[in-house]
């Protein structure tokens, strides 16, 4: 069983699992050094893998596709953004807000789009081809590295670019210092403002690529709700991370990596439901230690 | 320690600077802030004229508009009319990026640090060198720290978090920043209030040293022994009006304490009181030692006494265990080792806060943001904390509003809270009247003992007084009080009985009437017991 849980498969599995719940855990921990707890990611991949079949198949074209995936997203993202930033709005309160109305605006708009209801599929439309890295592709368990579609391998470039961007360069420090002390931008006559808007905008960039992968990825269809919770893992991977890139980047993985152990349990005869409750009952325990370790900090602050 | 009316000269020697060369004015600025009913005049025809290499310190009360003026010539307020101008010409800053530009910086009350930042990165924030024009440049901007750091000789450590920085270092990497923007005008928004006495003094002397650089330092404070030893110049603002400019060896402490309030106020009014040995104890620690806290500090050995209608003062430079002591009595932190805490010959030593709160203990804190107040709620929820679940406030788990909504009315008017409602947030009100709620609060629920910890800490000197006095007559009355202070002043004037501490213990007992207490207390807060040693 445990040659059947660590195959192969499964970590080729694994890493399709993660990509769309680490693009969103990045975009939001993003957001959350710049202040924002961003638990909307949910609904921006929502519409964006609703835009990434719109585009594909209304302009054959997959990377239309992507492009309007980000789009659809980033518009969403702005629209939060205002809500947030010029109306003071609550961010908890607009997150659920947000998550919900995608779900509600992808299924609405399922019908006039496309004519059905629910799901949508044709096979004519365009999806990513899988690359396949040339070497990489031949050697025992590294080869699972290899065979994904160009959006996995951008994740972890954007893993490594946004790392670079917050740690070691000016618009890093600036969004970092936002959600630290804020009034540091102000009394250096900076614009904050501007700067929160960004870091929405890059959470919209990230999560609209999270969508495409999710609709376009592999087949290109379309079904109501079928971010499926991925955003709020991506939620907890950010809050057990700190928003610390790196870790946040594992953190997906290691959620990833279970869905698919998970999978792999439900074939030998697990109960279905019971495997389908792992990824949570892991972003569970993970936030209560690391919740516990928090509050241990807290008290050795004092 | 600086004393009470040490010259300026003394902190300046030869500091000599002519009249003519005006390097800021600020001429007739007003801003107001909009309000649906009372709009305030924060600042009504403000005129100002910094001369270049000064100290000009701004006294005034909270709330009277020092603060706005500052943000003012920051940029980071614009006024509704008036101008600067500055080396002659007129100027208006947009934002604080303009000020900067023009070689005027300002060190805030509340530091503008980023947390988790190095003092190198925040430093150089804003103004980051860059390596291949893209990334930041690290080894730079350690470079950058470390050379300004020693041409001023402000000790900092540039790779350590500011996390993980004492406050009176912060504050040094606030000025460095300032002085790495290339300023010439140093703005300073109460720069003591965080500081211990003997970081005061360094400060001080820190701005002996850029005054000889050729800097012009402003700074506000209500601290007046401060004024009179460190300033060149000073400006006194009442309700958002300028009311005199003078030379310092034209005025005194009391003449400037009369001109900010408008009255004359006798600041060390010390009323004697008489103390019984046979007085009831009313809280007595018996050879307490505490566990250390999370940063090392514990109380070692602890005894004392506190009868009925005395206040023990507990001088000390702050972190010398003051904090715990407070928790001890107050029941927040309890971890005693060994050694008993007794409230009127009951053990309270495992007592927790709720019990403590029960037997009728009012404490009354310096922090009051953190520990005195809910910064979110009214001030008639801030005032009835407490009563609300007490009689005759309450029955059973019900309160009586009617009741409580009288409390609240009561208390502003008796202890003169200036509010125009008690259904207003708290935050509204100034840090004097804040401090004065909290002090409402706790003393309408105190049976038998007042804990007082720096119970004037930042507030204004009218508010100061109220408060001092109030603790007096609470005193005379039969109370018990527990004074924990780091203003020297304000132990000396109030306790009968002082006993100072160093590193977790009491290292002395000093008599406030005699002659040489504050030398002694002194020589003590610095952990010399042994007279001899000292000389």
């Amino acid at each position: 069983m445990l040659d059947m849980l660590f195959s192969e498969h499964t970590i080729t599995t694994g890493i399709s699992l993660a990509t769309p719940i680490l693009l969103c855990a990045l975009g939001g921990a993003v957001c959350s050094k710049a202040g924002n707890f961003n638990i909307a990611m949910e609904g921006f991949m929502l519409v964006g893998a609703l835009f990434g079949v719109v585009g594909a198949y209304f302009m054959g074209n997959v990377a239309m596709g992507v492009i309007c995936a980000i789009i659809a997203s980033v518009i969403m993202t702005l629209l939060y953004g205002l809500f947030l930033i010029k109306f003071k709005g609550n961010e908890i309160i607009l997150g659920f807000g947000f998550n919900m109305l995608a779900v509600a605006l992808t299924g609405w708009l399922l019908a006039p789009l496309f004519g059905n209801a629910g799901s949508f599929y044709n096979p004519n439309t365009p999806s990513l081809t899988k690359l396949a890295i040339p070497i990489i592709k031949d050697i025992p368990l590294l080869r699972c590295l290899s065979g994904h579609n160009i959006i996995v391998y951008l994740s972890w470039i954007i893993v490594i670019v946004l790392f670079i961007m917050m740690y070691k360069t000016p618009l890093g420090f600036r969004l970092r210092a936002l959600g630290e002390n804020s009034k540091t931008l102000d009394v250096t006559g900076m614009n904050t403002v501007r700067y929160r808007y960004l870091a929405e905008i890059i959470c919209g960039v990230l999560c609209g690529l999270a969508g495409a992968f999710l609709s376009i990825g592999n087949l290109s269809m379309f079904t109501e709700n079928m971010t499926s919770g991925r955003g709020y893992i991506a939620v907890a991977a950010v809050g057990f991370s700190n928003a610390y890139i790196p870790v946040t980047a594992v953190a997906s993985l290691i959620f990833g990596f279970t869905s698919s152990m998970a999978i792999q349990l439900q074939g030998i005869g697990f109960p279905s439901q019971l495997v389908d409750m792992t990824p949570y009952i892991i972003t569970i325990l993970v936030i209560i230690i690391s919740s516990f370790k928090k509050n241990k900090d807290k008290g050795s602050r004092q | 320690m600086l004393r009470r009316g040490a010259a300026p000269a003394q902190f300046f020697k030869g500091g000599e600077y002519t009249m003519t060369e005006t390097i800021l004015q600020l001429r007739n600025i007003t801003k107001v802030f909009p309000h649906p009913e009372t709009p305030v005049r924060a600042n009504d025809g403000v005129s100002l004229e910094l001369v270049k290499g000064e100290v000009h310190a701004i006294v005034g009360e909270n709330g009277t508009g020092k603060s706005t003026l500052m943000n003012i010539l920051y940029g980071l307020l614009q006024p509704d009319s008036g101008e600067i101008i500055l080396k002659g010409t007129k100027v208006s800053f947009k934002n604080p990026r303009d000020a900067i530009h023009n070689g005027i910086g300002m060190v805030h009350q509340h530091f503008m640090l980023v947390p988790s930042f190095t003092v190198a990165e925040n430093l150089v924030f804003g103004f980051e060198p860059r390596k291949h024009n893209v990334f930041v440049d690290k080894a730079e901007a350690r470079q950058i720290a470390s050379d300004i750091s020693a041409k001023y000789g402000f000790k900092v450590d540039p790779d350590r978090k500011i996390q993980d920085c004492p406050l009176s270092m912060q504050q040094r990497v606030e000025i460095l920043k300032i002085l790495f923007h290339g300023a010439e005008i140093l703005i300073f928004d109460e720069p003591t209030a965080v500081l211990t006495p003997v970081e005061t003094d360094e400060l001080f002397k820190a701005f002996q040293a850029l005054r000889d650089d050729g800097k012009t330092i402003l700074f506000i404070t209500h601290k007046l022994r401060e004024v009179m030893s460190v300033a060149d110049r000073v400006t006194v603002m009442r309700r958002g009006k300028v009311i005199t400019t003078m030379d310092i060896s034209e005025t005194s402490v009391e003449d400037l304490a009369e001109k900010m309030v408008g009255q004359r106020i006798n600041i060390a009014d010390r009323i004697m009181h008489n103390t019984n040995e046979d007085s009831e104890i009313i809280l007595e620690f018996d050879g307490v030692n505490t566990r250390p806290s999370s940063q090392g500090k514990s109380l070692k050995d602890f005894s004392f006494k506190v009868r009925k209608g005395e206040i023990v003062g507990f001088a000390g430079v702050g972190g010398n265990g003051q904090e715990l002591l407070v928790e001890e009595i107050s029941g927040l932190y309890k971890h005693v080792n060994s050694g008993r805490i007794l409230y009127k010959g009951k053990d309270v030593t495992d007592a927790d806060a709720a019990d403590m709160r029960e037997v009728g203990i009012a404490h009354i804190t310096g922090e009051r943001y953190i520990r005195g107040i809910s910064s979110d709620s009214t001030i008639y929820d801030n005032l009835i904390m407490g009563a609300h679940r007490r009689a005759p406030w309450a029955r059973g788990i019900f309160m009586k509003p009617r009741a409580l909504r009288k409390l609240a009315k009561e208390l502003i008017e008796r202890f003169s809270i200036k509010a125009a409602s008690e259904n207003v947030n708290i935050m509204n009100l100034s840090g004097g009247n804040i401090q004065k709620c909290i002090l409402a609060r706790e003393l309408n629920l105190a049976n038998e003992l007042i804990v007082a910890e720096e119970p004037t800490r930042g507030v204004d000197v009218g508010s100061q007084s109220f408060i001092h006095k109030t603790i007096i007559e609470k005193c005379a009355e039969g109370y018990g009080v527990v004074l924990v202070s780091t203003d020297l002043d304000e132990v000396l004037s109030l306790s009968t009985r002082i006993y100072v501490m160093f590193e977790g213990k009491i290292v002395g007992e000093v008599d406030p009437e005699s002659e040489d207490a504050r030398n002694r207390i002194g020589l003590l807060m610095a952990g010399i017991t042994d007279e001899k040693e000292a000389m």
